[in-house]
């Protein structure tokens, strides 16, 4: 019975691994996805598309990039990946059952299938490669012979070698490889013991002939044209950095709340993850309020940016500037990060680049962007809504409400030194209250009381307007006590009540972990270094 | 197979048949809004097709351009003219030294609507064929994927000269034709095992021209007309932010010197004069005769707080050809003062006219959305502001035609950021035309691009080494 129904069964068990997998992209795996989604752009324009026929692999890459666009749905863009990874897997597993008896072909395409989703996990694997893989396995498995009359019969097969190089660039290897093994299968099952060799080796000398003669036209150097558009290398599901991309993402869509939620469920959270909690504190107005909840170093303001800074610190930099109202770093990041994604092209940073531009007023520049943005699938209406002279009610009061808050005076930078940055910014607009607490709360994390007393000074006493939070009390108290301050410049200072008592009480009994979420707490015990 | 042809002719009839044709024609006396701006423009004879779109919406467009009985159409679905090359050539070559009429007639809004006519001079003046240029991202501190190109300005056919993919994603500077119609040409490819490359007849060699004592290895550098001799300046650069994002970036150099490189004698020439530490010099580049260079020099040191005060003067000095040694006194053509700061000086192929660039302070005029062009004739002594070239935005790289008759400087008037190589023709008496940028196959290719067309130069022959060599060059 099992027997008669094997194939059914491997077939079934393929259909429930494919739901399973799914399921798996689209609940696990979704800020994955939509990383592949920002990490290009795909333009419904002519001189777009032609210019996937600069390089082998058109069809693979033109094809992958069209579909990734479509990533931005959750559940679309798994069925496509799972798709695609399905088409290999189905591919192999006619190779393998041409090949090999029945249960080892099974058994070597399940253990193929695994290494391909693993292929699938890393957030650098674009989807051309599953689909260079399919392109590739489809045109081995394609006969292609010339008959004539009965005199002439000749394998062909060979040739479709070049046009999978051409279509699917690396997939080439796959087709010369299956039409080798089955011309050796001819050979070994005595179907074709005088031509086999001619068929094999024109299969390998174009495989490996074709791209050492195209690539000088390609502009490429040999092992890369032979291996283009690139390989992918499997790895176990990366679920740490999952949480990052979502957390990034959430923000990315001002769901800063979300990115607080995301932050919390993780009990020990990295740097990256308390970035974004920070940084959503900061724009909820919340920052001092939050700043013990996790340890770290810095909030990002000691962070530099260069060729070899990791993509999602990239990331993290251009929303910390725009945030903060620097849109000369936030358009540097955002080229930065444009710069160094697949083809040069980010769709979340040409969004990014249309608003820097509208906050900036510079309406030509954030144009560019927006009309590049209406030829795409996805980002139409959204660019229709940022147009200059017909914005959305809601984009033209956040595009203002920024501007205000960016630089009007100008000087010249040598670095990303963040604090000049946000001394620039308190200096433009000294109501400014995210620069204000990410140059206060940086000093306390480096506990730099001078500094956070002069800041203070500085920025919120002598513009008459103190900032009253928790934190920044706390900070004063010690500070003020350490200087022995006389009970005037107390006064001045700090509010009278339950601070001002819990102070005293710490002050018995300092250390106490009761007085854990306090900045006397942090100052005594962590080591910051 | 004679079925075949008729049904592929038929596809095509139903395909022209979806088109629909004008009638029922109302007018407007307004011009047409259309991208690139080709209205009123000079072009040379040999140019290709200036494909345009109309930037209001319409369902479909149809544009004529005649000259008596001569004329060529485009018909099309959507918002885009694209002419037919063959017609195209064949239109050009007849008009030559005439003007063409432009007729743009749009289907907006399912009726059809009538543009005032525009007129384009066909100039007799060919322009070089070939334009070589960088494209990288208008961020120069970063750069990923650089490539230097070569485009036929004939038609639309682009090819890579140097390829990140062969130079290990390394900076490269760009592209430098030598005057006089020869397949002689360098470029610079930065970093370890980099260097200069030159090509001479598709033979490149790699020049050692940095010595110990240069702050750098060439940056800014032309051949003088017989090919023997290459001048550069080295540059010590520093990029820089502006905080007010309208401004964007700076570049300024803290140590720049000029010498000359002998490529007979394989040997660097130089003088005090213009490697003077005090002082920063820049931008070097051979009279027409070969017998002087013209360069850029401020007072030195340069220092981030005080970028708005330093202002590059013109400069000359002699240089002997035979025996391959500069002069012993330098010139000031123009001086640097408050909100004048010269760089790019381009003296024409004939010796009459210099072309520089003029912005409110220091070295770097890409970024200076004030820099203009200035056009200076060489006997008179007199200065062209060019008004009809320049723009509110950046405009400078500027290099001429073999003739002088043409030359082409990339201008960021559209958008602020992007570069674009723009033409201009210039009359026997000096007079200027109106800019036109490069014809592209596609005209969404500009609004789509995110590269800066960087340094374009014209050249009269096409290069004819492949991206490939210069790997094959810089690691033997």
């Amino acid at each position: 019975m099992i027997q008669k129904y094997k194939n059914t069964i491997f077939v079934g068990l393929g259909l429930i691994s494919c739901v399973a997998l799914a399921v798996f992209y689209a609940t696990a795996y979704p800020a994955h996805l939509l990383w592949q989604e920002q990490n290009q752009v795909f333009l419904n324009s002519r001189d777009w598309i032609s210019n996937y026929f600069d390089k082998p692999a058109w069809l693979g890459c033109l094809l992958g990039d069209w579909l990734t666009q479509f990533y931005l749905y959750t559940w679309v863009g798994a069925a496509i990946l799972t798709l695609a990874i399905a088409l290999c897997v189905a591919g192999l597993a006619a190779v393998l059952l041409r090949l090999l008896p029945k249960a080892v072909a099974w058994i070597l395409t399940a253990l193929c299938a695994v290494l391909l989703v693993g292929c699938s996990m890393p957030a650098t694997t674009q989807l051309s490669f599953f689909l260079c893989v399919a392109g590739g396995i489809g045109l081995g498995l394609a006969e292609f012979r010339l008959y004539w009359k009965e005199t002439v019969n000749i394998d062909l097969s060979p040739l479709l070698v070049g046009v999978a190089y051409w279509m699917f660039g690396f997939g080439a290897l796959l087709t010369a490889s299956i039409i080798i093994l089955l011309a050796v299968k001819r050979l070994v099952s005595k179907q074709d013991v005088r031509t086999w060799w001619i068929t094999a080796a024109c299969a390998t000398a174009i495989s490996m002939g074709l791209p050492a003669i195209l690539c000088k036209g390609y502009a490429l150097p040999y092992a890369k044209a032979l291996l283009y558009p690139g390989i992918a290398k499997p790895e176990l599901p990366q679920m740490k950095y999952e949480r990052r991309l979502a957390i990034s993402d959430a923000f990315y869509r001002r769901d800063y709340t979300v990115a607080k939620q995301l932050v919390e469920r993780d009990e020990n959270p990295d740097e990256i993850s308390a970035f974004y909690y920070y940084l959503s504190s900061a724009v909820q107005d919340s920052l001092p309020d939050n700043l013990l909840k996790y340890p770290v170093k810095s909030l990002g303001t000691l962070t530099t940016i260069g060729e070899t800074t990791p993509p999602i610190i990239i990331n993290m930099m251009n929303d910390l500037y725009y945030e903060l109202g620097d849109m000369t770093y936030a358009e540097r990041a955002a080229m930065m990060r444009n710069v160094f994604s697949p083809r040069n092209r980010n769709v979340r940073m040409i969004r990014r680049l249309a608003e820097i531009n509208l906050v900036s007023g510079d309406t030509a520049a954030a144009m560019k962007y927006l009309r590049i943005l209406d030829r795409t699938y996805a980002y139409g209406k959204w660019s229709q809504s940022h147009r200059p002279g017909s914005m959305a009610p809601e984009v033209e009061s956040d595009i203002l409400s920024r501007r205000i808050r960016s630089n009007a005076k100008d000087n010249i930078r040598l670095g990303d030194n963040c604090r000049n940055i946000i001394l620039e910014l308190l200096e433009s607009n000294p109501g400014n209250t995210v620069a204000l607490d990410y140059l206060l709360c940086t000093d306390l994390l480096l506990k730099d009381m001078d500094t956070f007393k002069m800041d203070y000074d500085t920025y919120c006493m002598a513009k008459g307007q103190p900032r009253y939070k928790d934190l920044y009390q706390q900070a004063l108290m010690i500070y003020l006590a350490g200087t022995d301050a006389p009970q005037e410049e107390w006064e001045r200072y700090i509010v009278p009540g339950a601070q001002l008592q819990a102070f005293r009480a710490y002050s018995a009994r300092r250390g106490d972990p009761s007085f854990g979420n306090t900045y006397w707490y942090y100052f005594d015990r962590y080591n910051n270094s | 197979m004679c079925k075949y042809y008729i049904y592929i002719l038929l596809i095509i009839c139903m395909l022209e048949g979806c088109t629909p044709s004008p009638k029922d024609v109302g007018g407007v006396e307004t011009l047409p809004n259309i991208y690139p701006d080709y209205i009123g423009v000079t072009v040379p004879e040999n140019i290709a097709p200036l494909n345009f779109l109309l930037r209001d919406s319409c369902e479909a467009l149809y544009v004529t351009v005649s000259s008596g009985d001569l004329e060529i159409k485009s018909h099309r679905k959507g918002n885009e003219a694209v002419f037919n090359l063959k017609d195209w050539k064949k239109l050009m070559e007849k008009v030559s030294g005439k003007d063409v009429k432009v007729t743009v007639t749009a289907l907006q809004d399912g009726k059809w609507i009538k543009y005032r006519p525009f007129d384009i001079t066909v100039s007799p003046d060919k322009i070089d064929s070939y334009l070589t240029y960088r494209l990288i991202e208008p961020d120069y501190e970063v750069f990923s994927r650089l490539q230097i190109m070569e485009r036929n300005v004939e038609d639309f056919s682009e090819r890579v000269l140097c390829d990140y993919n062969n130079v290990g994603n390394r900076c490269m500077n760009c592209h430098t034709h030598a005057p006089g119609g020869r397949d002689l040409s360098f470029l610079y490819v930065r970093g370890d095992g980099g260097g200069m490359v030159v090509n001479e007849g598709g033979k490149l060699r790699k020049l050692d021209a940095k010595t110990p004592d240069m702050v750098s290895g060439p940056v800014y550098a032309q051949f003088d007309p017989t090919g023997r001799y290459i001048v550069f300046s080295t540059n010590a650069i520093i990029p820089s932010f502006h905080s007010r994002p309208d401004k964007r970036l700076e570049v300024f150099d803290t140590k720049s010197d000029v010498y000359v490189y002998d490529l007979k004698r394989g040997e660097v020439v130089r003088t005090p004069l213009l490697a003077d530490s005090a002082r920063l010099e820049t931008f070097p580049t051979f009279s027409a005769d070969g017998k002087s260079i013209y360069y850029c020099v401020a007072e030195g040191p340069a220092r981030p707080s005080g970028l708005d005060s330093l202002f590059y003067s013109l400069c000359c000095i002699d240089f002997d050809p035979e025996k391959g040694m500069f002069g012993t006194v330098t010139d000031t053509i123009i001086s640097g003062r408050w909100g004048s700061s010269v760089s790019h000086p381009r003296v024409s192929p004939d010796g009459k006219r210099l072309l520089y660039t003029v912005s409110d302070f220091g070295t770097f005029p890409i970024w200076h959305r004030e820099a203009d062009l200035r056009m200076m004739d060489l006997r008179s002594g007199e200065i062209d502001s060019l008004e009809i070239v320049n723009s509110p935005m950046s405009d400078t790289y500027h290099t001429w035609s073999s003739t002088g008759r043409w030359f082409v400087f990339a201008s960021k008037r559209d958008d602020g950021l992007y570069g674009k190589p723009y033409f201009v023709h210039v009359a026997e008496d000096g007079s200027v035309s109106k800019p036109f940028v490069l014809p592209q196959e596609y005209p969404s290719f500009y609004d789509n691009n995110l590269k800066s067309y960087n340094v374009p130069d014209l050249g009269t022959v096409p290069v004819s080494f492949l991206p490939s060599d210069i790997a094959s060059t810089l690691n033997p």
